[in-house]
């Protein structure tokens, strides 16, 4: 009797998964995701299971799991993640060409484990009443460390990914050295102790707490619509945005992107996923909701249009960001970034 | 007679093995992530961690002891709220007070825009010194932690017998002679063990701390384990916090079965209270005031002006289902701990056995153990169950709430046990030993005899375990299968995100849920004079 | 003449608009040695109580060494009366061994620890003083209790039952031996209890207390 009522038990608890369904493992935290599962699910019937958390969290789930994990696809943004993902063997090769032909290859995995979804780039806000014409012109990632900046900077803390692929794209780029010695002098510029994430450094420029902030592209966009309240709005209003290196290296790029799981249960469902994320009508909602550049040939939305198109993109292979990554890490702790 | 025995065993290895697994981690490789850790950062963690814990235990007993000594020896304006309103600050998790603080202290929060238009003064005035440091930690856990301090030491002092002071004051003790030495050294016992609570409590928490950027051994090991991706050096790290942990542990045990100051129970007289008027009576008002103002009733405010914010739509899906998701968790949780507890205690009183007295006692360590390890050694103990046990039953048990169930049980057993144990304390033996004499074997014993008289106990034992599970994270965040949030996992997210208008509707939820257990220990707290700890 | 220790005068006392002591007037000279008769509930303990300081009176005086000490608009604080008492729980520290208990109330003493053998030899507990209370018998433990109260040397000891926890062996040692030590001592006695023979042996004078109110015994 015990035993029968046990196995109850262990079923009820356990999620028997029957239905037709594709399960993802998302480290994106954006509210505007659900829309686009359930446009996902409208379309196609398919239901889509969502578990979110850290990257790293994630990854370790996956390998935990093994081959009785149920993940179908790994959905984050930062190219570091999927390239941990991808170097425990846990993708499978993306083979539809309906996603392959519309991904530049500087955006995909070396076999095509994974593909970008959407871009950001790690641009500078700035207040204007604050910040020379002279100062902000030809402004580059590696000015940052010039005497000029002492104190006015802000930039969140290195325990964040988009800054430590910022430092393995400059390590890639400049070497370790001079990477290291760029991170100390910006650490000292710092106004103050890297706390918060990086709407809450562009809010310290809006605030005249610091000049200058460090932060990813589409927070703007967010700020601007007026969908994170009145104060964000009106901060918003009182920062420019420039993209660094313009006549050297380009704007440091990062993605969104996803790949399907070795083990997945559901492939199929996962590559007409995939497929969908590609499409021109979801790459238009990506850019029109989470405010990101669209690996698509599609318009961007009018916030992030008024700010600059066109912009020169750094061209080197985001799948380096992963591999550095251990690297950038310790050389931020070395050069004291908090 | 043969189940019973076996019960605290089966219970015991399941409890352990997420342990020792992370423990096993030892006995490894050893990467070269530790010189990386060593010559950097290894430091900087231990210091801060130490000097955080520091701050706290002053910062605790002050509160703690000061409140419980006045609130048992006086009567002043207020005494009767102050006396269970006190606790209060339980239902405030750590990192929701840390969420509250930065929003109202921050160089834009709202007390800082408060005093701004209040006075008519510049934008870039600053009134309040920034909190995002280990000051605004120290003060942060103080205020939410004391209550541990203080409900047992109040349970002490209200323990000891009047004829004692009275004697001290017989033999030329004035008030404060009195209190200092004769009733502060009879409570030592208890605050110290109240003491140990909080230091577990601080040394385990993630939320509060990250969300200050405070670096400690506990953030260190979750940036080794996300950042340097070395779950290996991460579980290393685990077993040296967890060593300490212990060490903590077992000293609050010690400190309570050290010297048994117990007394006669048959002439225990009450003290009878001191009157306070006037400006003593308001000063001591004010102290008591002090702590539910800053560990309560301002983040409540706070969180109430931003739940109001326009924009946010109060009763969305999310919050709804992850309430609903909370509130099943905890109540479930809450039963299988007390029907464990009250198996397991019975199994003791029923074979007589020492040993399986001091084995229970043992299944009570889970509380001390950080959530964030919990679910380490329990994803991996889950994935070696389903590899090995069953593969071929064609079920998966890794990703679902099994795993997050079982973090919970472990965390919280503690919290049953000690409401089981003291109900079973009530229970004379002579009733057990009648009750055999006419028949009844151990089923019955328990079913019809002991059931009944324990049912307040076993309703406070599912309370209290559901206000710890309401207000857990990084096991959550770690175990929770598809689709499944709980509150306290929406207020992370959002607040990591600085999205704290989204962030208020769910704290609140957490925060209300968390106070109704704490009503009725409220309560209890007064009608009992030998209340349990 | 001799000195007048205690005088209690018209005291009257309500706990709850209930009167608990009915215009009482009591004097005690030094050296005499009271005992006071009465069943529970008579007031006997709240009036060593209201004489020790710890209760507040309703009406009347009362008076150490000719000072008042209690009145309807005054009361001095119970560490200043300097009078001792002994009650039936015995109320030692815990935590503090025989000796520091002992010691207690003579700390700023400079010749304390003559006094503390004097009074070990006196009360027969010389091997105990290095014990703590809960590794010692109920019967020492009353003479360490006695020992400690009698340490400061207070001007008015009173006894609240303090033997009734006791066997009769064990009782009729402690009354014999401390009817001598209070004629050695010259000590003014102020005794409570139900216990007639008790208050034969140790008192010379007894009066009944009943329903709050003293009158002498028949």
């Amino acid at each position: 009797m015990k035993k029968v009522f046990s196995i109850i038990l262990i079923s009820v608890l356990t999620q028997g998964l029957i239905a037709k369904e594709v399960n993802v493992y998302t480290s994106r935290h954006y509210d505007s995701d659900d829309a686009l599962y359930q446009e996902f699910t409208n379309e196609t019937g398919i239901k889509v299971n969502i578990i979110s958390g850290k990257g790293s969290a994630l990854l370790e789930r996956l390998k935990f799991e093994g081959t009785n994990s149920p993940a179908d696809i790994f959905f984050t943004v930062d190219a570091g993640n999927l390239w941990k993902v991808q170097k425990e063997g846990l993708f499978q090769p993306i083979k539809s060409t309906k996603v392959l032909s519309k991904v530049p290859i500087n955006f995909r995995g070396p076999n095509n484990e994974w593909t970008a979804v959407a871009k950001r780039s790690r641009v500078f806000f700035y207040n204007p009443k604050k910040v020379s014409a002279d100062e902000i012109k030809n402004i580059s990632y590696e000015s940052l460390a010039n005497d000029n900046w002492r104190d006015r900077i802000v930039i969140r803390s290195s325990n964040n990914m988009y800054n430590q692929s910022l430092v393995a794209s400059l390590i890639a780029k400049n070497g370790e050295k001079e990477t290291e010695a760029w991170a100390r002098a910006l650490v000292r510029n710092l106004a103050r102790k890297p706390q918060g994430n990086d709407r809450a450094q562009i809010m310290a420029v809006a605030n005249g707490e610091a000049d200058l902030a460090v932060a990813n592209s589409y927070y703007i966009g967010i700020m601007l619509s007026g969908n994170a309240g009145i104060d964000q709005l009106n901060a918003a209003k009182k920062v420019k945005m420039t993209f660094p290196n313009q006549k050297t290296s380009g704007a440091h790029v990062n993605i969104s992107g996803a790949g399907i799981l070795k083990n997945a249960p559901n492939p199929e469902n996962a590559n007409l996923f995939m497929e969908f994320l590609l499409s021109d009508k979801v790459q238009e909602i990506m850019v029109k909701k989470s405010y990101e550049y669209p690996i698509a040939d599609v318009p961007l939305s009018s916030e992030m249009a008024s700010l600059g198109v066109d912009f020169k993109e750094d061209n080197s292979s985001v799948k380096r960001f992963g591999e550095l990554n251990p690297a950038a890490i310790k050389l931020m702790d070395r050069a004291g970034w908090k | 007679m043969f189940t019973w025995k076996l019960l605290p065993f089966a219970v015991a290895i399941i409890f352990i093995a997420p342990i020792i697994i992370v423990f096993s981690s030892l006995f490894g490789t050893y990467s070269d992530t530790w010189n990386h850790l060593i010559e950097f950062v290894l430091v900087d963690y231990v210091s801060t961690s130490i000097f955080l814990v520091i701050g706290v235990s002053i910062g605790v007993l002050t509160i703690g002891v000061f409140t419980a000594y006045a609130v048992t020896n006086y009567n002043f304006f207020g005494k009767k709220f102050f006396e269970w309103a006190l606790i209060l600050p339980l239902a405030i998790p750590p990192y929701i007070l840390a969420y509250t603080f930065t929003g109202l202290f921050d160089a834009n929060g709202d007390a800082n825009v408060f005093v701004r238009l209040l006075f008519n003064l510049e934008n870039n005035f600053v009134l309040f010194p920034s909190v995002r440091n280990i000051t605004g930690a120290i003060i942060v856990f103080s205020f939410t932690l004391y209550p541990y301090v203080y409900l047992v030491t109040r349970s002490a002092f209200l323990n000891q017998s009047s004829s004692i002071k009275e004697s001290g004051r017989l033999l030329g003790l004035g008030q404060v002679g009195v209190f200092s030495k004769i009733s502060l050294p009879l409570a030592r016992p208890a605050f110290i063990a109240g003491l140990m609570l909080v230091i577990m409590e601080t040394l385990s928490d993630f939320g509060a701390v990250d969300h200050f950027a405070v670096q400690t051994f506990t953030t260190g090991i979750f940036r080794t384990w996300y950042g340097l991706y070395d779950l290996n050096t991460a579980m290393q790290l685990s077993s040296l916090l967890l060593m300490i942990i212990f060490l903590f542990y077992f000293l609050e045990r010690f400190s309570r079965e050290g010297v048994n100051y117990t007394n006669d129970n048959s002439t225990f007289k009450t003290s009878k209270e001191i009157n306070l008027k006037g400006v003593k009576s308001g000063l001591v008002s004010f102290f008591c005031f002090l702590p539910i103002f800053i560990g309560f009733i301002l983040p409540i405010i706070e969180l109430i002006i931003w739940a109001l914010d326009a924009r946010v739509t109060l009763f969305n899906e999310k919050f709804i289902m992850s309430s609903f998701n909370t509130i099943t968790l905890g109540i479930l949780t809450g039963v299988l701990c007390a029907f464990l507890a009250f198996v397991i205690n019975f199994s003791i009183r029923y074979t007589k056995n020492n040993f399986l007295g001091k084995l229970s006692s043992f299944l009570s360590i889970g509380y001390a153990i950080p959530g964030l390890i919990l679910a380490v050694g329990i994803t991996r103990f889950l994935v070696f169950a389903d590899r090995n046990i069953f593969s071929d039953l064609d079920f998966v048990i890794t990703g679902s709430l099994v795993g997050l169930v079982l973090a919970y049980i472990i965390k919280s057993y503690a919290l049953a046990n000690s409401s089981i144990e003291s109900g079973y304390e009530r229970i004379s033996n002579s009733i057990d030993n009648s009750a055999r004499l006419l028949g009844a074997r151990g089923s019955i014993l328990l079913g019809k005899v002991h059931f009944p008289l324990m049912k307040t106990s076993f309703l406070t034992a599912i309370l209290l375990v559901t206000s710890e599970v309401v207000k857990e994270l990084p096991a959550t965040l770690i175990l929770r299968p598809f689709n499944f949030d709980t509150l306290a996992v929406v207020t992370y997210t959002y607040a990591a995100e600085e999205r704290m208008y989204q962030a208020a509707m769910p704290s609140l939820a957490i925060v209300l849920i968390g106070i109704v257990p704490l009503i009725f220990l409220s309560k209890m707290i007064r009608s009992s004079r030998l209340a349990e700890t | 003449m001799t000195q007048n220790i205690l005088k209690i005068e018209n005291l009257s006392l309500s706990y709850k608009d209930q009167e608990v002591l009915k215009n009482i007037n009591l004097s005690l000279d030094l050296g005499e040695r009271v005992s006071i008769l009465g069943e529970s509930g008579s007031g006997k303990s709240s009036l060593l109580r209201c004489i020790a300081g710890f209760e507040n009176i309703n009406k009347g005086k009362i008076s150490l060494k000719n000072e008042i000490v209690s009145s309807e608009t005054f009361m001095l604080p119970t560490e200043k009366r300097g009078v001792g008492m002994v009650v039936q729980e015995k109320a030692l520290f815990p935590h503090l061994t025989v000796k520091k208990n002992i010691l207690f109330g003579i700390e700023s003493n400079s010749n304390k620890n003559e006094i503390v053998s004097e009074l070990a030899e006196l009360f027969k507990i010389e091997k105990l003083l290095d014990k703590l209370p809960g590794q010692i018998s109920g019967g020492e433990q009353q003479r360490v209790a006695f020992a400690r109260s009698l340490a400061p040397s207070p001007s008015l000891l009173m006894l609240d039952e303090p033997f009734s926890a006791l066997d009769d062996k064990l009782k009729q040692e402690l009354y014999y031996e401390l009817d001598k030590i209070f004629e050695k001592q010259e000590l003014s006695i102020l005794l409570v209890t139900h216990d007639r023979e008790e208050a034969q042996i140790l008192t010379s004078r007894s009066l009944k207390l009943s329903q709050g109110s003293l009158s002498l015994i028949e």
